[in-house]
């Protein structure tokens, strides 16, 4: 394996292991709140603290692997910052994990300041690791941020280049001069450069301020300007696990398609807009915050609607007319990028509805936020990164998956997610709130068949890492991805 | 001269003028927000410092430059600690070089960046400046007392403390310390400590204090009596 | 279940919309391919007809929602005012409050971030806000449906959170 590769697997090894920890966290909560099994709620809020950090630096990390690899084949990047950001995010994981076992650290992964230091019920260490552990996973974040915006600023003939300026403004000038064009996945890693070091900027500076509160307690902090940041920082980086992984689209989709994905003078412009409201779009977490002030909450509304063109317009409509009446071959990979732009798409609507201030008022809170949140980063980033793993087996090993195999994933992975995730939307419509250990009716009667869902998807998803594993076993030529 | 020299020259100059402040003011308290601002221009003139001082076009990445460019704006955000201020603000020549650092960490973000890659310094300068100027929001500063008056009933009846009962308590407790009306002597002084803690967090202090401030909870004082000199020291201007 | 839900109805009916116009497409690949310039022209005139009747949707949406924000200032909030506040892990909260009439909830915390979510006498969320240290924020409301109205907490606290409950009366 090349050096470039090496990280990419280490990456995506690593981030799925992880991701496959939490899927039985997850299904852990689910079940205690069907009262199919009990423990008590400080050790449900641990879990719940853990399943929510984990699964985000895991998707992050099958992200940025799989965006690194993928614009070191438009220019080498330093292979030894590669793997400092992975030790660090490992690092931070370890520390993370040390919090809750034996920590019990539980105030969840974007607690509200002055939470994790009044009334907590673990010791003051644990809190610190937590904090710790999250400011190393930040680290290697930005390193790796840092890299990239280096990578596309540096091949693309700077800011103006990497934006696709020219290629907007003076399309005909910009292909006479044959100054190199940024691929659609280029876009992806400016934005997710850009964006994730503003997302960094604000988790660097909220954490070292709960740090120092940590370490003296008479340093005062203001509970929205805390609030503020910790969603500035949390919306957004959970966000850019969804924008890295469409790269991913962009990259192998059209090879199944056996068509041509360009940069178009649209996709440039949406990924302008995207740069500008994945930024902005976090304040839509403050609506119930009638202190905050009131433009913010218009912005918040705005920015999250238009958040919704760029994909919508361009990438999920251009994904679909690339699949349309085209000769894509119908693979593991191909079905997994497919499905995740329909996710992806489903998760968006339930968004929209919940951005909706006078909606969000009976919404914010219940279920149908991790009703919305789960159908795209289940049914849409976790599904690109599978789609990405399974392009690259293919591509290596040549050897396609039985019909048979991708019915049974398929039903098991979006059958079984879609029970899942209804469980949440219903239970959300009916003002369950989110985070409760114990549910008010209709919850739990709801949870019971939720988790039938949720071992349905562990089916489908066990069935899918055998037929990797089998994949990855055969034995081929020259790697092709 | 070229403009960047200039350029150099100039945020220099204006850079090593404003550190030497607290020296002119002499030594003087001012609230975290404005302390925090001026510790955000000096980073400002720092950051411009490090991005006119030109730099080789590169092809590579110079790797060891990436780490310097990223770790000083947190280092930054560590050392704008308010506690931190507190001990700094005892020598005036300490505060100048806390000031320097401040000049220097602005320029090594943005000049460090630049080396790295050319343009990921302004990132970095940019992140850096950001923090600086948010932090003078909601790092270490208590939002105004304002917020929590209400027309109609009050809410802050059931937070607050007696501060009438607290003014005996603190002639009687603290003032051997921090002077009769909180102007500090042997202890620092408790002016405008309202800036730089909030009502919960003064309470917290005092029960739990660090050396050689000595814990007076839970005797000589009660957690009412805590309540009740807190919200006085609150009030201190 | 509290019947049906609009919201989740609308949100069913669009996610069912999506499904079968996108396995629609899936479907084409099965009929003879086209080359891809031949589907990009017509597929670039439909995105134009899709980027206006989701602006539309927008434009829509937003003119129906901003008038209804429930935000309010101080100063200008008409109605008598009763104070909530959150603790770890109770409300206190007025006993009761009228009906038919404009009121105010000033809500704070004494110690962290809490939310302050009314439920209505058949379980649902009609209202919320948060409740949090140094801040009071003020919900303005106007009880029609007299009845026993359970206050939950909607922003997570601690341990208790799940337990944490209030009720009032509105008469």
């Amino acid at each position: 394996m090349s050096g470039p590769r090496r990280i990419m697997w280490a990456y995506l090894t690593t981030g799925i292991a992880v991701f496959g920890l939490m899927v039985l966290v997850g299904l852990a909560m689910r079940a205690e709140q069907a009262h199919w099994v009990s423990f008590d709620p400080g050790s449900f809020y641990a879990l719940m603290t853990l399943h929510g950090s984990g699964m985000i630096v895991a998707l992050a990390l099958c992200g940025m692997g799989g965006l690194w690899f993928i614009m070191d084949r438009e220019q080498p990047m330093n292979q030894g910052l590669a793997w400092a950001a992975y030790g660090l995010i490992v690092l931070g994981v370890v520390a993370v994990i040390l919090s809750v076992f034996p920590g019990h650290f539980g105030a969840a992964w974007t607690f509200l300041f002055p939470l994790p230091f009044v009334g907590t019920t673990w010791p003051s260490w644990a809190t610190g690791a937590f904090l710790i552990g999250v400011a190393l996973v930040m680290a290697g974040w930005t390193i790796f941020c840092a890299q990239l915006l280096g990578c596309v600023l540096s091949r693309y003939g700077g800011l103006r280049g990497a934006m696709g300026w020219d290629l907007v403004f003076h399309h005909d000038a910009f292909l006479r001069s044959g100054r190199p064009e940024p691929p659609p996945a280029a876009f992806a890693a400016l934005i997710t450069a850009v964006d994730g070091l503003f997302a960094a900027t604000g988790g660097m500076l909220v954490g070292v301020a709960l740090i120092i509160h940590w370490l003296d307690p008479g340093v005062a902090i203001d509970p929205l300007w805390a609030k503020n940041l910790t969603y500035l920082f949390g919306h957004t980086f959970a966000n850019l696990t969804i924008y890295m992984a469409i790269a991913f689209v962009y990259v192998a989709l059209p090879r199944y398609a056996q068509r041509e994905w360009h940069t178009s003078q649209v996709l440039a412009i949406a990924w302008w807009g995207t740069l500008l409201f994945v930024a902005t779009a976090y304040f839509h977490h403050l609506y119930m915050d009638f202190v905050q002030p009131r433009g913010l909450q218009y912005i918040g509304e705005v920015a999250s609607y238009l958040a919704a063109f760029p994909p919508a317009v361009v990438t999920i409509f251009g994904g679909a007319l690339l699949v349309y009446r085209s000769r894509l071959r119908w693979t593991m990979s191909s079905m997994f990028l497919y499905a995740g732009l329909i996710g992806w798409l489903i998760g968006g609507v339930g968004a929209l509805i919940d951005a909706t201030v006078p909606v969000n008022v009976s919404l914010h809170n219940t279920l149908w936020v991790p009703a919305h949140f789960h159908t795209y980063l289940l049914e849409g980033v976790t599904l690109f990164i599978f789609g990405w793993i399974f392009a690259d087996l293919e591509a290596r090993t040549g050897a396609v998956s039985s019909a048979l195999t991708r019915w049974i994933v398929g039903l098991g992975i979006f059958g079984g997610g879609a029970i899942l995730l209804l469980g949440w939307y219903v239970a959300g419509a009916a003002s369950v709130p989110r985070r409760y250990a114990e549910q008010p009716a209709p919850g739990p009667s709801i949870a019971a068949w939720a988790s039938v869902g949720a071992i349905l998807l562990i089916a489908g998803l066990i069935a899918c890492l055998f037929e990797a594993v089998r994949l990855a076993r055969t034995r081929s030529a020259e790697p092709a991805l | 001269m070229t403009f960047r020299q200039f350029i150099l020259g100039l945020s220099a100059i204006a850079g090593v003028t404003m550190s030497t402040l607290p020296v002119i003011t002499g030594d003087k308290d001012i609230a975290i927000q404005p302390h925090h601002l001026d510790h955000a221009v000096l980073m400002l003139l720092g950051a411009i410092a490090g991005l006119a001082i030109s730099v080789p076009r590169s092809e590579r990445e110079a790797a060891p430059w990436l780490w310097a460019a990223i770790l000083c704006p947190p280092a930054a955000m560590l050392l704008m600690s308010p506690s931190f201020y507190a001990v700094v603000d005892r020598s005036p020549w300490l505060h100048v070089f806390d000031h320097l650092v401040f000049f220097g960490l602005g320029l090594v973000t943005a000049y460090a960046g630049q080396r790295y890659v050319r343009g990921v310094g302004v990132a970095t300068a940019v992140m850096l400046e950001t923090m600086a100027i948010v932090a003078a929001f909601g790092y270490g500063v208590a939002p105004a007392a304002a917020n929590l008056r209400v027309p109609g009933a009050p809410p802050q009846a059931a937070l607050a403390g007696d501060t009438t009962r607290g003014k005996t308590l603190f002639a009687q407790n603290c003032a051997a310390c921090h002077g009769a009306s909180g102007q500090g002597g042997m202890g620092p002084t408790l002016t405008n400590e309202g800036s730089r803690k909030n009502l919960a967090e003064t309470e917290a202090w005092i029960k739990k204090p660090a050396p050689p401030m000595p814990a007076l909870y839970p005797n000589p004082l009660s957690a009412k009596d805590v309540a009740d000199v807190a919200a006085f020291v609150q009030l201190l201007k | 279940m509290n019947g049906a839900s609009p919201v989740l109805i609308g949100f069913l009916v669009a996610a069912a919309a999506i499904l079968l116009v996108m396995a629609a497409i899936a479907r084409t690949t099965t009929e003879p391919p086209e080359t891809q310039a031949a589907v990009t022209s017509t597929g670039y005139r439909l995105r134009k007809g899709w980027l206006w009747a989701l602006a539309a949707a927008a434009v829509v949406s937003l003119a129906i929602s901003l008038p209804s924000f429930p935000y309010g200032k101080p100063a200008t909030l008409a109605g008598q005012h009763f104070p909530v506040v959150a603790s770890q892990y109770s409300f206190e909260l007025p006993p009761a409050v009228p009906a038919g009439k404009n009121v105010v909830f000033d809500v704070t915390s004494k110690d962290v971030n809490h939310g302050f979510g009314i439920y209505d006498p058949r379980g649902h969320l009609v209202a919320q806000v948060q409740a949090m240290p140094d801040y009071v924020n003020h919900l303005p409301l106007r009880f029609t449906v007299t009845g026993h109205y359970v206050v939950r907490c909607l922003e997570y606290c601690g341990i208790a959170h799940a337990a944490m409950q209030g009720a009032f009366e509105v008469r």
